[in-house]
């Protein structure tokens, strides 16, 4: 709170924070589902543990679905850890190229934007803004049915509308 | 020819707002559903596209900063029987003539805090420091929202032609048009195609012959009340 970082450093780490939980909630909930359907011919809401143990998939069906399901829901980690990375790595030059000395580095304390390379900053915000681009459109490809359910504002809350006009009126 | 729709900011910005919400979304809405039934995905150039995330980004910034601010301040605890939001009116005052070019962010971000403070009643410092947390999460949110609506459109980016030429449309359209209309002309003659410019920007419709002129007649600015029409009008 006491830094000067501008404040789409904060937009970035928030940001790119929600996307990658998203990316990981909304992709296992469809892939598990997926699962359980695959396995049962149920939808999911209806499986339990005795529908799936009353399963009539073979082991071999079994193994198969659920390779699909660990390789369909790796390759979306594979993305969001991506955001992890680079969200860590603004976070590290931030925290370590500011510090004095290194019994400074991790400790809370007001960072100065002068005390970094404002070039280095932006090029680490740029990648990390490109790898929350590629969790969002590979949410929009591969999960639109998830992303669409996942609602994160109504549709009427003011503080979107007001958001939403005010950029309308200037765009 | 060919035809390809391209749609301005200002059409995404409507259709992320809920008919109802805004008069400008019903229209922005019917030009989806026109291009939906038409066959046709919506395209944004990889400059129309960048400006959306990056004005987003740079208000979501600019709240996120004043919140910060607000942080900083004297929290509006007000003597007994003093209303909070008299001294919140102060502090936004102090902070406006603090920050220049922040105040669309600032006048949102006072409208909702004022909300929340007169929902509030009485303030306290943990109170008052626990809702700036919140607003800022909120605000997260927020971003969070804008982009998930944005992504759900369904709009195509269209890679960077080459040879984009700005000069033929310099003296015509406002400078922050121009990436937009030149990336068009170039993407109608490198495809070989008519590029349909939906906006709702006036003066891009005020220029709308001069850009007919300058790019023989394949760049169409046109309003989401005009769409349907003009599909029509260039399959014939």
């Amino acid at each position: 709170m006491l830094s000067d970082l501008p404040g789409s450093f904060l937009a970035d780490l928030g940001a790119s924070t929600h996307w990658e939980n998203a990316g990981i909630t909304i992709a296992f909930n469809a892939e598990v589902q997926r699962l359980l359907q695959a396995l049962t011919g149920l939808p999911s809401e209806e499986v339990s543990q005795a529908t799936m143990l009353d399963s009539p998939s073979s082991l071999h069906e079994i193994d198969r679905n659920y390779r699909v399901f660990e390789a369909r829901f790796s390759a979306m980690t594979q993305v969001t850890d991506s955001v992890l990375e680079r969200r860590d790595a603004l976070e590290y030059y931030v925290d370590l190229f500011s510090a004095r000395d290194l019994r400074a580095f991790r400790t809370l304390r007001p960072i100065s934007m002068a005390s970094l390379d404002r070039a280095a900053f932006e090029e680490l915000s740029e990648g990390l803004r490109a790898s929350v681009q590629k969790v969002r459109q590979r949410l929009a490809s591969e999960y639109p049915g998830g992303i669409s359910s996942y609602r994160w504002m109504s549709q009427e809350d003011p503080f979107l509308t007001d958001f939403l006009r005010a950029e309308l009126a200037v765009a | 020819m060919d035809l390809e729709v391209v749609v301005d900011n200002s059409v995404l910005l409507a259709r992320c707002l809920g008919p109802s919400i805004d008069a400008k979304a019903e229209p922005a809405e019917l030009a989806f559903k026109t291009l939906e039934t038409a066959g046709i995905t919506p395209k944004l150039t990889e400059s129309l596209h960048a400006e959306f995330e990056t004005k987003l980004h740079e208000r979501i910034g600019q709240i996120l900063e004043a919140v910060r601010e607000l942080a900083q301040a004297t929290a509006p605890i007000p003597a007994t029987g003093g209303d909070p939001l008299d001294l919140l009116e102060g502090i936004f005052a102090r902070l406006r003539a603090k920050t220049e070019g922040s105040g669309a962010a600032l006048l949102i971000l006072e409208t909702r805090i004022s909300s929340l403070v007169r929902e509030q009643g009485q303030l306290t410092v943990d109170l008052w420091s626990s809702l700036l947390n919140s607003c800022a999460a909120e605000t997260i949110r927020l971003l969070a929202e804008v982009q998930r609506r944005f992504d759900l459109i369904g709009v195509q980016v269209i890679p960077q032609s080459k040879g984009i030429d700005q000069e033929p449309f310099r003296d015509v359209i406002a400078k922050t048009d121009l990436d937009h209309i030149a990336s068009c002309a170039a993407f109608a003659a490198s495809r070989k195609c008519v590029v349909l410019f939906v906006t709702f920007d006036g003066k891009l419709h005020g220029a709308r012959e001069e850009i007919l002129k300058q790019t023989a007649n394949r760049v169409v600015v046109t309003a989401p009340i005009y769409l349907e029409r003009q599909i029509k009008k260039q399959a014939e």
